[in-house]
Order: structure tokens, then sequence, then C-alpha cells
């Protein structure tokens, strides 16, 4: 796991793990974060927290929970309407 | 890794603030979307800030009123580029709109739908030239 912090941008990159094929990027309903996931396999590779140390000033720094359902329902139509964009 | 204060590029946005692109963040980001479907260029982030067909409004809970989300749209890929740039020294939210500020690349991104959450309302658009700077 690598943590890279753009204190220009205030933003926190979290690489999980390298990915192998093309990534898109959805928004976490449970966290407001941008998770990168691979597209062929559906594994999260990293996400990204913007707004890092405002967020921690204001103590409303969130990470996503992968496993929640809401987020698996939320990943699936987002990947279903990116397909057919795409397409 | 770049060193902490290189810098790409500082130019005037279409508002008249001042803005920096920092090396660091680009390449952060240009890593981080080394795999993307529509991978995104130094040229993408210049062509939206000096030429942007639309700048928004942000709607994020803690930065919105501080963030400008310049759109631009790219013939090739044929997708809307999307720009936040976040400005220093904002009293009242969204007064980066009467320029005069410092801003700083965010990050930048085409479509695909995310971030969509956080773009907001259209608040100046580019017109035709002969129709002068721009349109509030």
């Amino acid at each position: 796991m690598i943590f890279q912090y753009d204190e220009f941008a205030d933003s926190m990159w979290v690489s999980l793990s390298e990915p192998s094929s093309p990534c898109v990027y959805v928004e976490s309903q449970t966290a407001g974060v941008y998770l990168r996931i691979e597209e062929t396999t559906g594994i999260i590779r990293g996400f990204e927290v913007i707004a890092w140390s405002r967020s921690i000033a204001m103590g409303v720094v969130l990470v996503p929970e992968v496993a929640d359902s809401e987020f698996q329902a939320h990943w699936t139509k987002n990947q279903s309407n990116m397909i057919k964009k795409s397409s | 890794m770049a060193n902490k204060n290189d810098i790409f590029w500082i130019r005037q946005d279409v508002l008249g603030n001042t803005v920096s692109f920092f090396m660091k963040t680009w390449e952060i980001h240009a890593e981080k979307h080394a795999w993307d479907k529509t991978p995104t260029s130094t040229d993408h982030f210049y062509e939206t800030i000096m030429n942007p067909d639309h700048a928004r409004r942000s709607l994020h809970p803690v930065v919105g009123h501080e963030t400008c989300i310049f759109e631009k749209f790219f013939e090739a890929e044929q997708q809307r580029f999307f720009m936040p740039v976040l400005y220093d020294g904002v009293i009242v939210s969204g007064d980066y709109d009467q320029g005069g500020k410092p801003g700083k690349v965010s990050t930048g991104f085409f479509e695909y739908g995310q971030m969509s959450k956080n773009i907001g309302p259209i608040f100046w658009s580019k017109t035709e030239p002969d129709e002068g700077k721009g349109s509030k």
C-alpha cells in the first residue's frame, strides 16, 4: 500500500495494488472518495481523498468500506452506465 | 519525483486569476492514471485552463466554495475534460469569479461519471470571438 499526498491539490492518493488492465473511476457513495477500479476484474486498485487536510481539520475524513452492500450496488450501477457510454 | 516547488506553468485563467500547475500534482496524477481507458496529458490541462468552454461551480462539501471547475470538449477523445482549480483567498463563497486570486490545479479528468456529484452549474461560457471576452 502506497500513500502519496499532494500538498498543492490537498489530495491523498492511496494505491492498494498495481492494475494490469484499464481502470475506471467511480465515486464511493459511502465515503465520497474516488475509487480506481480495474474494469475487467472489478478489483479496487486504489482510492483518492480530495481536500485531505481540510477534511482532517473538520474531522470528516472517511475511507471507503468496500464490502458495504450500498457500495456494491453503486458500483454495479455505474459500471453498466460506463459500459453503455464507451460502447 | 519533482522537487517540492517545481512548477510546470503559471497562467492567467479566463476569470483573471493566476493558476499554477505543480509538477508534483502532474506526477502523482500521471502515475495513478497510467491505466485509464482515456489517458490525460499535460496538453489537456493546458488547453482547458487557457481556452475552456465553460466554468462551473463546484459542489464539493469541503472545498466547493473555493473551487472552480473548468470544462472543455476535446474532439480527439470526443469527451469533455473537467479541471478543478483550488483558489486561495476566497472570502465569499465563489468569489474567485471576480479574479485576482492565486489558484492551484487540483486534478483533471474525462467524464465517465467520476466526481459527477460535485460538478455544479455553469456560470461562465466562452463566446464567439466577435462577442467579446466571455459571459458571466
